[in-house]
C-alpha cells in the first residue's frame, strides 16, 4: 500500500498505541498537522482532536468517533453510559485526584460504620450528615469553579439549599407530620407530593446564578445543582434526626440503623445532588443546539419519575415487608439512573460547548501531559472545561510560545 | 548498535530515535520529563503510552517530508505555536504552579479530620445527655394516647418520685412526675403530673396467630381506624424504625411506628394528634406469642416534646413478664 497520506494518517492500527510519534517512523521523525475529518479544523495531530473533541484514530464519517461514546468528556477512560458517581458529580477532577475523593469518602463512611457498630448512633448520624457535604466544599476548592466568587457561589448554592432545605423540612413535618388534613395517603404525601417540592425547590439557589455571564457552561450548571441539592440533604438530615442529636437513642440495636445511617450518609445527598444537579443543568442552556437538546427535554420528566419511584416505591416495597438491603439497592439503582442521564447531558454538552476555543498550553489535569490544547486535551481526550477553573501548572503563555519556537 | 528503550525495554534497531515498540524517545531520559512521564501513566486508557516530549521531534534531513498545506492555520493556532509540531510541550519548570490547589493525600487528611471532629462532638453530646430524659430507643418521634384505654379499674395512684409498679404482664416502672391514670390486667396508662395533653400507654396482648413486626404495626394501625380515626395513617418512615424493649427472657426487637390521626373529644372541637407505637411480637414461656408495646400520645404540636420529656427510665427498668424474644 502507498504511504498516502490520508490513509497514513488515519488507520486504526496506527493509532493503537495513541502516540503521535509512532508515525515519527512513517514521517522520518516529522509530526505532521491533520484535517480533523469532523470539524475540518487544522489541529495537532493526536489521538484526540483538539478543537471538536473527536477520537482521530477511527474510521473516517463515523459519528462514533465524534461523539466517543466510549471516551466520557470529564474522564475519558470511562464510557458514558458508565453508572460512575464519582466522575459525574465531581467532574473537574482528574484522574489522581479522583482517587483521593473516593478513598476520602470511603473512609469516612467507614468510620460512620464503626460508629454505628460501636453503638455511637449520634456520632454516626453528625458524621453521616456532613461527610459529603464537606467532601463537595473541598472539591469546589479543587476545582475553583467559582473562579474568583466564591462566596457568592457558596452562599447562594451550598448556603441557599441549607435554608431552602431547613424550611421545606420543618414546613412538611409540620404539615404532612402533624396533621393529616390535607394531605392525604401518606405515600401520596411523602411519596410524590414532597418529593415534587423537594425537586421544585433544591435547584432554585443554582438556577440563580444562570444570570451571571461567566457561568455559562451546562457544567457550571450542574456543579451548582449539585451543590445545592447536596445542601439540601444536609439540612433534612439535621432537621429530620434532630432528635437523635439532642437526645440520644436509648438501647440502639447497630444491626437495624446501618440501612437508616448508609441512606444518611450516602443515598440521600446523592439522590438531592443528582436531581437538583440534572434539572439544573438541563436548565440551564435552553437554547443549545444538536444531540444536547434533544437530551436536556428528556431531563425534568426522567428525574421526576425517578424521585417518586424512589420515595413512593421505596415506601411501598418497605410496607408489604421487603428487606432494606432490597430497598436500598433498589432506590440506589434509581439515583444512579439520574447519574447516567447526567452523563449523557453534560458528555454531549461538553463535546458541543468546547468547540472553538482558543489555543493554550496547559498542564492536563487528567493525564498530565503538558499539551498546546483548544478545548480538548490532545492526549487524553478531556473536556478542557471539566478541568479545575485556574491555570494549573502552566508555563507562562510568553515563556510557552518561545519555547515552542525554540523547538522549530 | 542496538538501543534498548528504557521505557519498554524493546530492542531497538541502531539510529532509531523513537521506540518501534511504545513510541518513547529513546536514549537518556532528562530528569524532569521522566518525571513527568512517570507522572502521566495513561490513568484510562490500558495499554496506552504516551510520550512527553523534550522538544519537538526534528526533521532529519532529505526526507522529502512536508508538513500539508495548512488552511487558516495562522489563524486557528496561537502566536509562537509552530504548526505542524507536536502538541506536546516540554515538562514544566519545576517552579510552575502546582497542578492541583490541594497537596498529595490533603482531600483524605482534611475529610477524615473534620469527620472525627464531627464524630467526636456528636460522641460527647451523646455521653452529656446519658442519664437525662430521652426519647424512646432510636426512633424520631413516636407518640401515643391512649385514647380508647377500654375499661379499667380507673385507679389513680401518684408516683411523683418514680418506681416500680407490678402488674401482671410488667414490672412498669413509672418515672417521676408520671402518675398511673389508669390499669388493668393487660395494660397501664401513664400521664405526666404536669396536666400535659399526653400520656404513655403499656400494654400485652396474646396473639391468636403468628405475626411479624411489620404484620402488628398494620394491626394497630387497624385499631386506631376502627376504635378513633377512620383517617389514621402512618406518619412518617423516614426514620429508624426498631427500637428494644426488655422482656423477662431478653431483649426484644421493636418496631417503632408513629400515627398521625383526628381526635375527636366529647363536646370538644377535633384536633390533630400523634399516636406513637413501639411494638414488638414475643415469646411467652409456653412458646404461644403475645404482642407488647408502649403507646406515646400526644397532640401533635406537642408530640415532639413530650416524647422527649419521658425518661429514658421507663424503657430501661420496665420489664414486660413472660415476654422474650421470638428468636
Amino acid at each position: 500500500m502507498g504511504p498516502t497520506e490520508p490513509e497514513l494518517r488515519f488507520l486504526p492500527t496506527e493509532r493503537r498505541l495513541h502516540s503521535p510519534t509512532l508515525q515519527g517512523s512513517q514521517h522520518m521523525g516529522r509530526i505532521q498537522p491533520v484535517t480533523c475529518e469532523h470539524c475540518g479544523k487544522q489541529v495537532p495531530d493526536a489521538v484526540f482532536c483538539t478543537n471538536c473533541g473527536a477520537h482521530q484514530g477511527l474510521a473516517d464519517h463515523s459519528i462514533a468517533a465524534q461523539e466517543r461514546p466510549h471516551h466520557f468528556a470529564a474522564h475519558p477512560g470511562e464510557h458514558v453510559a458508565q453508572p460512575s458517581i464519582f466522575t459525574t458529580l465531581f467532574p473537574h477532577l482528574g484522574h489522581r485526584k479522583l482517587q483521593e475523593f473516593r478513598w476520602a469518602l470511603l473512609l469516612g463512611f467507614a468510620l460512620v460504620v464503626v460508629l454505628t457498630a460501636t453503638g455511637l448512633i449520634t456520632a454516626a448520624v453528625v458524621v453521616s450528615v456532613f461527610l459529603v457535604p464537606t467532601l463537595y466544599v473541598v472539591y469546589l476548592y479543587e476545582a475553583q469553579v467559582y473562579r474568583t466568587e466564591p462566596a457568592l457561589v457558596l452562599g447562594a448554592t451550598l448556603g441557599g439549599g441549607i435554608v431552602l432545605g431547613l424550611a421545606v423540612t420543618i414546613i412538611s413535618e409540620r404539615v404532612i407530620g402533624g396533621s393529616l388534613g390535607s394531605t392525604g395517603e401518606p405515600i401520596l404525601s411523602y411519596g410524590v407530593i414532597l418529593p415534587v417540592i423537594q425537586l421544585i425547590v433544591m435547584p432554585i439557589p443554582a438556577l440563580l446564578l444562570r444570570v451571571l455571564p461567566q457561568f455559562g457552561q451546562t457544567i457550571d450548571g450542574l456543579v451548582f445543582g449539585v451543590t445545592a441539592g447536596i445542601g439540601f440533604a444536609l439540612a433534612e438530615g439535621v432537621v429530620s434526626y434532630w432528635n437523635i442529636l439532642t437526645y440520644p437513642p436509648l438501647q440502639p440495636v447497630s444491626a437495624d440503623w446501618i440501612y437508616p445511617i448508609t441512606s444518611l450518609a450516602l443515598l440521600i445527598p446523592l439522590l438531592h445532588g443528582s436531581t437538583a444537579g440534572a434539572v439544573a443543568a438541563t436548565l440551564w442552556r435552553p437554547s443549545r443546539t444538536g444531540s444536547g437538546r434533544w437530551i436536556s427535554l428528556f431531563g425534568v420528566p426522567i428525574v421526576l419519575v425517578a424521585v417518586v419511584a424512589f420515595y413512593a416505591g421505596g415506601q411501598i416495597l418497605d410496607n408489604h415487608g421487603v428487606g432494606q438491603l432490597i430497598v436500598l439497592f433498589y432506590q440506589t439503582a434509581l439515583a444512579l439512573l439520574v447519574v447516567l442521564y447526567i452523563r449523557q447531558l453534560v458528555h454531549h454538552s461538553l463535546i458541543e460547548e468546547g468547540l472553538d476555543q482558543a489555543y493554550r498550553p496547559i498542564v492536563c489535569p487528567h493525564c498530565h501531559h503538558h499539551v498546546m490544547a483548544a478545548g480538548f486535551c490532545p492526549s487524553c481526550g478531556v473536556a478542557l472545561d471539566a478541568s479545575p477553573r485556574r491555570e494549573t501548572g502552566l508555563l507562562p503563555a510568553q515563556a510557552a510560545a518561545q519555547t515552542a519556537q525554540e523547538g522549530q | 548498535m542496538a538501543v534498548t528503550c528504557s521505557h519498554c525495554g524493546t530492542v531497538n534497531p541502531d539510529g532509531n530515535t523513537i521506540c518501534k515498540s511504545c513510541g518513547m524517545p529513546l536514549g537518556p531520559v532528562p530528569a524532569d520529563t521522566a518525571a513527568t512521564a512517570a507522572d502521566a501513566p495513561p490513568p484510562d486508557l490500558p495499554g496506552v503510552a504516551l510520550p512527553v516530549l523534550d522538544e519537538p521531534l526534528a526533521v532529519p534531513s532529505g526526507t522529502g517530508s512536508t508538513p500539508a498545506a495548512q488552511p487558516n492555520q495562522t489563524n486557528y493556532l496561537p502566536p509562537g505555536y509552530a504548526p505542524g509540531s507536536s502538541p506536546y510541550l516540554p515538562a514544566p519548570a519545576s517552579g510552575a504552579a502546582p497542578l492541583h490547589r490541594t497537596g498529595g493525600l490533603s482531600v483524605i487528611a482534611i475529610v477524615g479530620v473534620i469527620s472525627l471532629v464531627f464524630g467526636g462532638a456528636g460522641a460527647v453530646a451523646a455521653a452529656l445527655r446519658t442519664g437525662s430524659s430521652a426519647p424512646p430507643s432510636g426512633v424520631s418521634a413516636p407518640a401515643n394516647v391512649p385514647s380508647n384505654t377500654g375499661s379499667g379499674s380507673s385507679t389513680t395512684q401518684t408516683s411523683t418520685n418514680g418506681g416500680i409498679t407490678t402488674t401482671p404482664f410488667a414490672n412498669v416502672f413509672v418515672p417521676p412526675g408520671f402518675s398511673i391514670n389508669d390499669q388493668g390486667s393487660d395494660y397501664i396508662v401513664l400521664t405526666p403530673d404536669n396536666n400535659d395533653n399526653g400520656a404513655v400507654g403499656l400494654q400485652s396482648e396474646p396473639l391468636t396467630s403468628t405475626k411479624t413486626n411489620a404484620e402488628l404495626d398494620q394491626d394497630l394501625l387497624a385499631g386506631d381506624q376502627q376504635n378513633g380515626d377512620p383517617s389514621a395513617k402512618i406518619c412518617t418512615t423516614k426514620a429508624p424504625t426498631h427500637a428494644q424493649l426488655i422482656g423477662s427472657g431478653g431483649t426484644i426487637t421493636a418496631d417503632v411506628i408513629s400515627i398521625c390521626e383526628n381526635v375527636t373529644p366529647t363536646g370538644g372541637p377535633a384536633y390533630a394528634a400523634v399516636d406513637g407505637f413501639i411494638d414488638a411480637v414475643a415469646k411467652t414461656s409456653t412458646g404461644s406469642l403475645e404482642a407488647i408495646w408502649v403507646e406515646i400520645f400526644a397532640p401533635a404540636n406537642d408530640y415532639q416534646s413530650f416524647s422527649n420529656s419521658i425518661p429514658s427510665t421507663l424503657f430501661t427498668q420496665t420489664i414486660f413478664s413472660n415476654a422474650a424474644p421470638t428468636t
